[in-house]
Order: C-alpha cells, then sequence, then structure tokens
C-alpha cells in the first residue's frame, strides 16, 4: 500500500513536472514566435523578378529577412528571374514539374499559369475578408471567373517620366498631344557642353525586342486608339494591328528616331539602359512606370526631386489610358507549404512592407490601407497615381495573348529601320495576328 | 557411325551451341548498358520530340493530334525559310572565317617561335570563355554611347559621331559574326595545329631539296596533310554554329527586326514565347534532318578521301 502509494506521488510529481515544464516552454516560444509564424520548419521556395533589381531587390530581401528573423524556423530561399524571361521560366518550370511554392505573377503569367492549373486559388485561401482589403482594380486583373490566382503586390501604371530640371531648362511642359511629343522631344536634344556633340536627348526610348518595349509600345497604340487583341461587338477576337491608330504608334516610333531626340542604339537601350539615361539626364523623358523613380536615383542620387510623372498624350476622343503593369504573388496548388506561403504573403503586404517598397521604389501598393497613406501620393510619383486613376486596360485574359504581344517589338523595330513602309509591316503583323486568332480564338 | 559416337558427336554440338547462345547472351550483355545509355540519351529525346511535332501541345493538358501540319506550314513559311537563310550564311561566314583565322594562327605557332606555348594560351582564351561573357563583353564594347570601339574611332578621328553598330541589318549580322569568330576560332587553330604536328618532317626536308618555296610547301604538304583533320573539323564546326543561339540571343535578341533571327532563335520564340511546342518541335526535326545531311556529304568525302 505504501509502495502503490509513493509510485502514485512519483508519477503525479512527475506528470506536474512534464506539464509545467511544457506551459513554461509554450509560455516562452509564445513570447518570442510572433502569432503570423507559420508552424511550418523548412525552406519555402520564391521564384522573384524583383528579387534580380536594384534598390527593389534589396527591399524584398531585407522584408524576407525580417520574417525569416521573426519566424526563425521558415527559411525564403529567392530564385531570380529577369522580368522579361518569367513566363518563359514558369513555364519550363511548370513542364519539368518544378514550380517553386511561390511565385512572381502578372496579369498575363496569371492566365497562363491558370490555363496549365499551376495556382492555389487565393480567395479561399486568404479568406473574403482579407481579399476585400486589396484595391479592386488591382485584384480584377488577377480573378479569373471570379476566382483570384494571383495576390497583387503593386502596380506601376504606365505614364512620361520626365526631369523637371531638364524641362525646366528648355522651357518646355510635358506633352500633351502625340505632335507636341515629338516637339518636346526635339527641344530636349541638346550638346549641353558645346563640344559640337549632343550629349542629352529627348526620350529614352525602349526599342529592345522584348516584353519591355512591347509594353510600352502597346500603351502608346492604346492612346492612339488600337487595340492589339480584343472581342468585337459579336464577341469574336479580333485584331487592330494594320489600324490607323496602330500606324500611327508605328510613325511615333520612326518619327523619333528620324528627327535624332532618341538616343543612338535604341535597339539596344532596354528598360535598365533607358532607366540610366533618365538618371543622369541624357535623356530627358521616358514612357514608363513609377518604379524607374528608384533605379534612376540608384543610378544618380541627384536627381532626386528632379522626376516627376505626366499621362500618356491620347489623340483626340481617345481617353488617356494606361496599364497597370501589376505584379504580386501567387502560391503553387502543389506547394506542401501552403500555410507557411500564405504566412508569408500576408506580411509582405502588410502595411509597413507596403510602404517600405513604395518609399525606396515608388512602386503603388496594391492594399488600401497603405495607398490612403500621404507617402504614396509623393511629389515624383503622384503623375502615375493619377495615370493609374484614370482610364485603365488590362490585356485580354487569354493564355495566347503572349503570341499577339510578341508581334509589335519586330513592327517597331522594322518601322525605325526603314526597309518595308508602315503600311507594309502593319499588313504583315495583322496578318500573322489573325492567323494566331483563326488558331487559338 | 555407333550409337556411342552418335552421342558423343551429339553432346560435342550440345556443348558448341551452348557455349555459341552463351556467348552471344553475354554480348547482348556487355552491350546493354551503351545500348541503355544510347536509348535514354538519344533515341528517346529524338523520338519524343518527333512525337510532339505532330502535336498541337502545351506539354501538360494539351494534347491534340495534328499530324504533319507544322511540317507542310512551315516548309511554305517565308519567316522560317528566311531565318534558315540567315542560320546559313551566319553558319558559312563564321566556319569559313574560323578557318581562315585558325589556319593562319596555327602556321605561325609552327615555326618553332619563342614563347609559342605562352602565345597559345593567350590565343585559346576567347575559346576557354563561357559564351555569356563573350557575348556580354562585346555587346558592351559595340554599344553606341559608352562602348568602348566608338571611344577610339571617336578619339582617333575615324568617326565623328556615335556609330549605332547594330541598328541596320548588314551590320547586325556581321557583328555576330564577327564576334562568333572571335569565340570559336581558337578550337580549329589547335586542330590545325595538331594536324600539322602529325605531318612527318621529312616531307617539307624533300621538298626543300626539290627547291619548294614556302608557298608551295604549304600547298602541296601542309594542306593536302590537313584535310583529314579539315573534313571532321568543317562538320563538328557546321553543326556548332549553325544551330548557334546564345551569342546572336545576348547581342541582338534576333534583331533589329528579325535580321538576326537565326533558326535556334525562331525555335526558341515558337516554343517559350508563343508556346507552340509542336511547331517549335518541327522546326527542330527539319534542322536535324538538314544537319544529317550535311554530315553524311562531308562523311562520304572523308571516306573517298580515304579510299
Amino acid at each position: 500500500m505504501r509502495a502503490t502509494k509513493r509510485k502514485f506521488i512519483a508519477v503525479a510529481s512527475a506528470t506536474l513536472v512534464a506539464v509545467s515544464g511544457t506551459i513554461s516552454l509554450n509560455s516562452a516560444s509564445a513570447a518570442i514566435t510572433p502569432s503570423f509564424c507559420p508552424r511550418f520548419t523548412g525552406t519555402l521556395t520564391v521564384l522573384s523578378t524583383v528579387i534580380l533589381e536594384k534598390p527593389d531587390g534589396l527591399v524584398e530581401q531585407e522584408i524576407a529577412d525580417k520574417f525569416m528573423k521573426a519566424c526563425p524556423k521558415t527559411k525564403i530561399k529567392f530564385i531570380g528571374v529577369p522580368a522579361n524571361d518569367l513566363v518563359t521560366k514558369l513555364t519550363a518550370m511548370a513542364i519539368g514539374g518544378n514550380v517553386p511554392d511561390m511565385y512572381a505573377s502578372d496579369a498575363v503569367n496569371t492566365v497562363k499559369m491558370q490555363a496549365l492549373g499551376i495556382p492555389l486559388e487565393l480567395r479561399a485561401a486568404l479568406g473574403q475578408d482579407y481579399i476585400d482589403g486589396f484595391a479592386k482594380e488591382n485584384v480584377g486583373e488577377m480573378t479569373i471567373g471570379g476566382k483570384i490566382y494571383s495576390a497583387p503586390w503593386f502596380s506601376i501604371p504606365t505614364a512620361i517620366l520626365y526631369r523637371t530640371d531638364l524641362f525646366a531648362k528648355a522651357g518646355v511642359k510635358p506633352p500633351k498631344t502625340f505632335e507636341e511629343f515629338i516637339t518636346v522631344c526635339k527641344a530636349l536634344t541638346k550638346d549641353t557642353d558645346g563640344d559640337g556633340k549632343i550629349d542629352q536627348y529627348g526620350w529614352a526610348m525602349v526599342g529592345t525586342d522584348n516584353g519591355s518595349g512591347q509594353g510600352r509600345f502597346n500603351t502608346i497604340a492604346r492612346n492612339m486608339g488600337a487595340v492589339d487583341v480584343g472581342k468585337d461587338s459579336s464577341g469574336k477576337w479580333v485584331t487592330q494591328i494594320d489600324s490607323p491608330g496602330w500606324k500611327a504608334a508605328l510613325k511615333l516610333y520612326k518619327d523619333a528616331v528620324d528627327v535624332g531626340c532618341v538616343p543612338p542604339g535604341q535597339f539596344q537601350t532596354g528598360y535598365p539602359e533607358a532607366s540610366v539615361q533618365i538618371g543622369k539626364g541624357q535623356a530627358a523623358m521616358m514612357i514608363t512606370g513609377p518604379h524607374t523613380i528608384g533605379v534612376a536615383l540608384t543610378a544618380n542620387p541627384a536627381a532626386k526631386g528632379k522626376l516627376a510623372g505626366a499621362p500618356i498624350p491620347s489623340v483626340s476622343g481617345v481617353p488617356a489610358t494606361t496599364s497597370l503593369n501589376q505584379s504580386g504573388y501567387a502560391i503553387a496548388r502543389k506547394s506542401t507549404h501552403r500555410a507557411a506561403a500564405i504566412a508569408y504573403l500576408k506580411f509582405l503586404l502588410n502595411k509597413e512592407n507596403q510602404l517600405r517598397i513604395n518609399d525606396v521604389t515608388y512602386r503603388i501598393p496594391s492594399r488600401l490601407d497603405a495607398q490612403a497613406d500621404p507617402q504614396v501620393n509623393s511629389e515624383m510619383s503622384l503623375g502615375f497615381v493619377k495615370a493609374g486613376e484614370g482610364k485603365v486596360f488590362s490585356n485580354p485574359q487569354i493564355p495566347w495573348y503572349n503570341s499577339i504581344a510578341t508581334l509589335s517589338s519586330p513592327a517597331y523595330q522594322a518601322a525605325i529601320k526603314g526597309d518595308k513602309t508602315i503600311d507594309q509591316i502593319a499588313k504583315e503583323q495583322a496578318e500573322k495576328a489573325r492567323k494566331v486568332i483563326a488558331d487559338n480564338g | 557411325m555407333s550409337l556411342f559416337q552418335h552421342a558423343k558427336f551429339s553432346s560435342g554440338g550440345n556443348m558448341k551451341s551452348a557455349f555459341k547462345k552463351r556467348e552471344s547472351r553475354s554480348g547482348y550483355f556487355f552491350t546493354l548498358p551503351t545500348l541503355l545509355i544510347v536509348f535514354s540519351l538519344i533515341i528517346y529525346p529524338l523520338g519524343y520530340a518527333i512525337f510532339i511535332s505532330t502535336q498541337k501541345t502545351n506539354l501538360i493538358s494539351e494534347w491534340e493530334f495534328v499530324g504533319a501540319r507544322y511540317y507542310t506550314e512551315l516548309l511554305t513559311d517565308a519567316e522560317f525559310l528566311n531565318s534558315l537563310k540567315i542560320s546559313l550564311t551566319f553558319a558559312f561566314f563564321v566556319v569559313v572565317g574560323n578557318f581562315v583565322v585558325g589556319l593562319l594562327l596555327a602556321v605561325i605557332l609552327n615555326q618553332n617561335l619563342k614563347f609559342a606555348t605562352f602565345f597559345k594560351i593567350i590565343l585559346m582564351l576567347p575559346w576557354l570563355l563561357p559564351e555569356v561573357v563573350v557575348a556580354l563583353i562585346w555587346k558592351w564594347l559595340f554599344n553606341p554611347t559608352y562602348g568602348l570601339i566608338n571611344y577610339i574611332l571617336n578619339t582617333i578621328g575615324l568617326i565623328d559621331s556615335d556609330v549605332s553598330w547594330f541598328d541596320s541589318s548588314t551590320s547586325a549580322l556581321s557583328g555576330v559574326i564577327f564576334v562568333a569568330i572571335w569565340k570559336g576560332y581558337p578550337i580549329v587553330m589547335i586542330m590545325m595545329l595538331a594536324g600539322m604536328k602529325n605531318i612527318p618532317a621529312e616531307r617539307y626536308e624533300a621538298a626543300a631539296i626539290d627547291g619548294a618555296t614556302r608557298i608551295k610547301q604549304f600547298r602541296h604538304i601542309t594542306l593536302p596533310g590537313l584535310r583529314p583533320i579539315f573534313l571532321v573539323t568543317c562538320i563538328l564546326e557546321t553543326a556548332w554554329w549553325f544551330k548557334h543561339f546564345t551569342v546572336i540571343w545576348l547581342m541582338t535578341s534576333g534583331g533589329p527586326a528579325g535580321a538576326t533571327k537565326v533558326v535556334s532563335i525562331d525555335i526558341y520564340q515558337q516554343a517559350f514565347g508563343n508556346f507552340n511546342f509542336g511547331k517549335a518541335a518541327a522546326e527542330s526535326v527539319i534542322i536535324l534532318s538538314i544537319l544529317l545531311a550535311a554530315s553524311y556529304f562531308y562523311s562520304r568525302a572523308i571516306r573517298d578521301d580515304n579510299e
């Protein structure tokens, strides 16, 4: 009896010690681990385009480091890919069956990936209350058939980024028509040091044969009244690539090069080169988004306060139009680290981190609480915010859109070269577009 | 024949056939690893590419049999035929350039010069550099605003304004050909140098005694002596440069307006720009057929040469 009693006391005290130990351990860990941290121990793989850019990538890494510090059991590993190669890389990964847990996603590849059955539906995963915290126009581009396949992080509405100091020196204002655009472009092209050589150009044209060039041309063509592909009144897919508006956009490119207001080597001038030209004052304006402000300031910090945005001109009868060019993150449906991915996504999109990326890169946050902050409407990015509040176009949600989008860059290069007439070029590209539509539409 | 003898004979025959059987089985056994490697690395991928070329597919969820549609489309597609023409032009000039530069340098290095090993190492450097590095270095050198070439030409007064080297079709194609030659000549140089070392010195001595000049010796001894190596190098070089991608893609992306769009860039854009993997595979099969035909003619030439 005594032995049994002793045994009982021993077991009871051992249990008490164990329970109190667990409680104290739990309370200790609760004290150091924030509630947003996932229970997951391991590495979350994130395919990012921003991580390769400067200064943008430094901020993304900083946010990930903050998350890893708060949740030490979860590691974030980035796979960098240039924005222009994102669709290619993702498609190759999808075919190989090795899509990372999270991947950068814009409006075009959201459609493409959804057609391949890759992303997780986010309305259910994040909850309706959380979805309601996004600006409607942002989340709209990531929604297909009522389902949300990417969480928008930021948008970069296309407008004219210009050097206020160079405009003031030349005594010109941002152009309101395309005729003015060429006049202003010429007025800004100068030999500033008097050595007989032009060292400042009007327009840092992105003339490369890639997505950076295609997106910018497409926005100009929209403001000329031409849509590369869209539905007609009967619901059929049609192209306006051989319309007067599209030809006028080609002519604008050709005229600008012919009058000499574009820096030489426009076919090799991609987004990074053009951004540096603006930063260093080698060019005075550029068709781009507010994110270029951060890149330009990295190239030349002295340009701070000398950059501003203005809407792209539009032809009479066509309202000034822009595209949001937004980017965000999708979570792979087959990811085994779904909860951790959701936790990181919500951390990335919290107000503090949204304002941090906006502060350094001028990208416009997608969450309503961050958008309401006065910081977002800073003097340098205000023009872009205003452009984004105007008429916004979204590319059609068709998996084959890329086949149409890629037709523009050989066209503007051919127009600038001048071997063929603009009519010929437009006719040839329109025929190709119609074939793509016939094959897929 | 007695029964015993017959039994003995037949048992010997059985033994022989059993041995033969075992021998042939072990033959299969020993060749099996090679067969497996050949099948998994060559036959299966080739067969799969041919299979894909008959499908309209995204390689994940969409598979629709289209037969030979892509082949017929391609063989009447002016843009594809133009890409083939550009590939042929590019490959022809690069192979010729590599041979001219490689052979010239091999002849110089074969002269028992002082510091020949040092020069060999220096001249081999372009071949050792990755293609990506080569393309980016030359892209920077050719840049119209901050490139070294324009700077030097400006400084010595040969040009008075910045030249955009890749803005015209001819200069862009010439530019990528030049860079490809710069990258490719060292391997030809080394092959030719190795070939020259194999030509017996007695032939040159005999020719010298007969009064042959250096040029005559080069024409009648060196060049014929290099013929087998020349043909093998030709096959390798043609196949290599005909399907070249990296340098051109990084320098011009096939531009301006398709002026340097070789067929490998077209294949890449079909597959990863338009996601038309079937058409891209059909283009690859056509290229394979062209290169197989070229290899056949080259190997016929080598065989005739040996005979």
